[in-house]
């Protein structure tokens, strides 16, 4: 079992409750006016129109944020550590939610930076060339002191996976500047 | 009779070396991507579903089903050994078997999931086989208004059976349905939360969506963390169980065949509901002295769920292959690669295509034999892939999940739509919403509003056509039982369990 939280855990993880209240309930406001802009139809038929589903799930999230926002203050003045202790009961929940060690910012920003990086390269460098420097760089990232063996597996796996997908199951991929 | 006629045609037809030999490479592959860490069946499928492109169907989808089946069977072998379910269902059997091995049970463990797995998915195929048919005669008396209730309660009943926050369960739904909303309007055909752009209008790929929402933020979480070092991993014996292990078990199987294939039926909840119920009733019906050892490794809580957790593959399979409607997020995508080759589950389905689906059907009863065959003896070599190093395994994963996408499309488009929901999922589950019932509701929710429009155009606007229509009240009052009664009970016997 993992130890309890402590009060600035509980603080920080009553934080991120808001803030993802406020995330949903902006995209709910987001969509809801994008709803709104929604083109009525040339022709009307009986019964719904097009408008009135993404208004109810716009509507939706833009309630479940804000309730989001509120539980997460509530429960500040109701004694928030038991309230959130009292979730953590489940065995359950707690296999699939293990205490988790928080991403560390920089890495999170480092991979981000080269999926992105991987994306635009992808189709101009070709598969074989591009996935072996987005595997090369990244595993090497995570552990720098064994680049050998990342910088192997990386190269090879892309130009067997090339080969599997082109050769044997007829899905093309981009060949790029090896083209 | 003529379903067991059926079944044996198509038995026959899935006894040729080409189909044999997909059945072997989807329980395969299935198996070893199921036994990685936190790979579970739907991200299995989904990263894989890019290898079938240029098959032609049968074989495709006897290949995914494989696959289904094969990374189910691994799954439990992580949840045994690592205690990292891939999915909800086999959390589960993670309960009573990491703590079996942590004893040194390990392969007692391992061999009652793989038996239990076998009958539970073999037998409930032949449900499939005789309840299927039943279903799309009944079907054929349904209309858009029948299959918008339908759909109604499997959109409701997504919502009821989640672990943890109702309110983050909820938003994951709509988050899911905003992303089934975006493109051409179904029935007047206007663009719909496209923001101008053209590529949208096709609206989003289930397959995409899958692999943005499952693959993507477990890859870039293990990254960013910059975990270098295998999972510590409890050691195998042989994966055997004595004849006492056989004696507690087969109770336990026999239930959760039982539990699993009735739960897998239930639009919306799929194998999720069925493990959760078997353990619970294993627990409760267990004798005072072996109640104690649930917790501590009892036998008989890694033999019922994980029996009731396969089982309830082919309970899902019914009504997605019978109506259409995906009981499961796997069902879901499976539901997408039929589409996918041009082939709409239903009535019509089995008329028009009748070879197509019991070879289908027949093939994952060999798949099942198969992966008997396979783990008994050799689950010691598919634990030497709990050995790869994490940071070749999610760099792997993320270069998949790119060929799955530029394979949609063959424009960076597709890419772009991947990172984008990519990173939205990170957001979501790094602040516990659940992930799965985004992915049902992507898919339910453009078959319900389709079908609930077209109700109502027939009816011409008038709403009372779900109530007067005698299945469709059926159907709308088994809902209301099954989503409300439910809830009445939790609120009563809460303060019992506090």
């Amino acid at each position: 079992m993992s130890t309890a939280p402590t009060a600035t855990t509980v603080a920080s993880r009553r934080r991120t409750e808001r803030l993802a209240g406020a995330a949903v309930a902006a995209a709910g406001a987001v969509l809801l006016v994008a709803a709104f802009a929604i083109p009525e139809p040339v022709r009307q038929s009986p019964g719904l129109g097009p408008r009135v589903l993404p208004l109810v799930v716009s509507v939706g999230l833009l309630l479940c944020g804000v309730l989001l926002v509120l539980t997460a203050t509530r429960r500040h003045d109701e004694g928030v550590e038991e309230a959130l202790l009292r979730e953590d009961d489940d065995a359950v929940m707690e296999l699939l939610d293990p205490d988790e060690p928080p991403v560390p910012l920089r890495g999170l920003l480092v991979v981000l930076a080269l999926l992105v990086a991987y994306a635009l390269v992808f189709i101009p460098l070709g598969f074989v060339l591009s996935t072996t420097l987005f595997l090369g760089t990244i595993t090497t990232f995570v552990d720098p002191r064994r680049w050998i063996r990342n910088w192997v597996f990386a190269a090879a796996l892309s130009g067997a996976v090339y080969l599997l997908f082109t050769e044997v199951l007829a899905v093309v991929l981009p060949a790029g500047l090896l083209g | 009779m003529d379903a067991l006629q059926s079944l044996l045609t198509g038995l026959a037809a899935a006894v040729t070396p080409v189909n044999l030999m997909w059945v072997f490479v989807g329980v395969l592959v299935g198996t070893v991507v199921g036994v990685l860490p936190g790979l579970g069946p739907i991200t299995a499928i989904a990263l894989l579903i890019p290898l079938t492109f240029g098959m032609e169907p049968t074989s495709g989808l006897i290949l995914l089903c494989g696959i289904y089946y094969g990374a189910m069977y691994g799954g439990s072998i992580t949840s045994i050994l690592i205690r990292t379910p891939g999915e909800v269902a086999s959390a589960v059997t993670a309960l009573e078997g990491y703590e079996m091995a942590r004893r040194g049970h390990a392969g007692p463990a391992l061999a009652t999931a793989a038996v239990g797995s076998f009958i539970g998915g073999s037998i409930a195929v032949l449900g499939l086989v005789f309840l299927s048919p039943v279903l799309v005669e009944l079907a054929t008396a349904f209309g858009a208004a029948e299959y918008a209730a339908l759909l109604l309660g499997a959109l409701l009943l997504t919502s009821t059976l989640m672990t943890g926050s109702r309110l983050k369960a909820l938003v994951s739904i709509l988050v899911g349905m905003a992303l089934g909303v975006v493109g051409l309007d179904p029935q007047d055909t206007v663009p719909r939360w496209t923001f101008g752009s053209l590529e949208l209008s096709d609206g989003l790929n289930i397959a995409l969506i899958a692999m943005a929402l499952f693959a993507v933020p477990e890859a870039i979480r293990h990254l960013a963390l910059r975990e270098r070092d295998v999972p510590e991993r409890l050691s195998t014996q042989r994966a055997w169980m004595s004849r006492e292990d056989l004696r507690l078990s087969a109770a336990p199987y026999a239930r959760g065949t039982l539990i699993g294939f009735m739960a897998g039926l239930l639009p919306g909840l799929g194998p999720t509901l069925g493990s959760f119920a078997s353990y619970a009733v294993e627990k409760k019906v267990a004798l005072p002295e072996r109640r104690k050892l649930f917790g501590r490794g009892a036998i008989e809580g890694v033999a019922g769920p994980e029996t009731a957790n396969n089982a309830g593959v082919g309970g899902a399979m019914v009504p997605m292959l019978a109506l259409a409607i995906p009981g499961s997020a796997t069902t879901a995508l499976l539901l997408f690669v039929f589409q996918m080759y041009g082939l709409q589950p239903g009535p019509q389905l089995f008329t028009r295509s009748p070879d197509l689906v019991w070879t289908i059907i027949a093939s994952m009863v060999i798949g099942n034999a198969m992966l008997l065959v396979l783990n008994l003896p050799m689950v010691r070599i598919f634990v030497q892939l709990l050995r790869v190093p994490p940071p070749l395994l999610y760099a792997g994963v993320l270069a998949f999940t790119f060929i799955g996408a530029y394979a949609l499309t063959f424009s960076f488009y597709s890419l772009l739509v991947l990172l984008v929901i990519g990173l939205i999922g990170y957001a979501l589950q790094e602040t516990g919403f659940p992930l799965t019932p985004a992915i049902l509701a992507a898919v339910l929710l453009p078959l319900l509003e389709l079908n609930l429009r077209r109700a109502l155009v027939i009816s011409d606007g008038d709403w009372s056509t779900f109530v007067t229509r005698p299945i469709s009240a059926t159907i709308l009052a088994l809902v209301v039982a099954a989503v409300v009664v439910p809830l009445l009970l939790a609120t009563r016997r809460k303060p019992a369990i506090e």
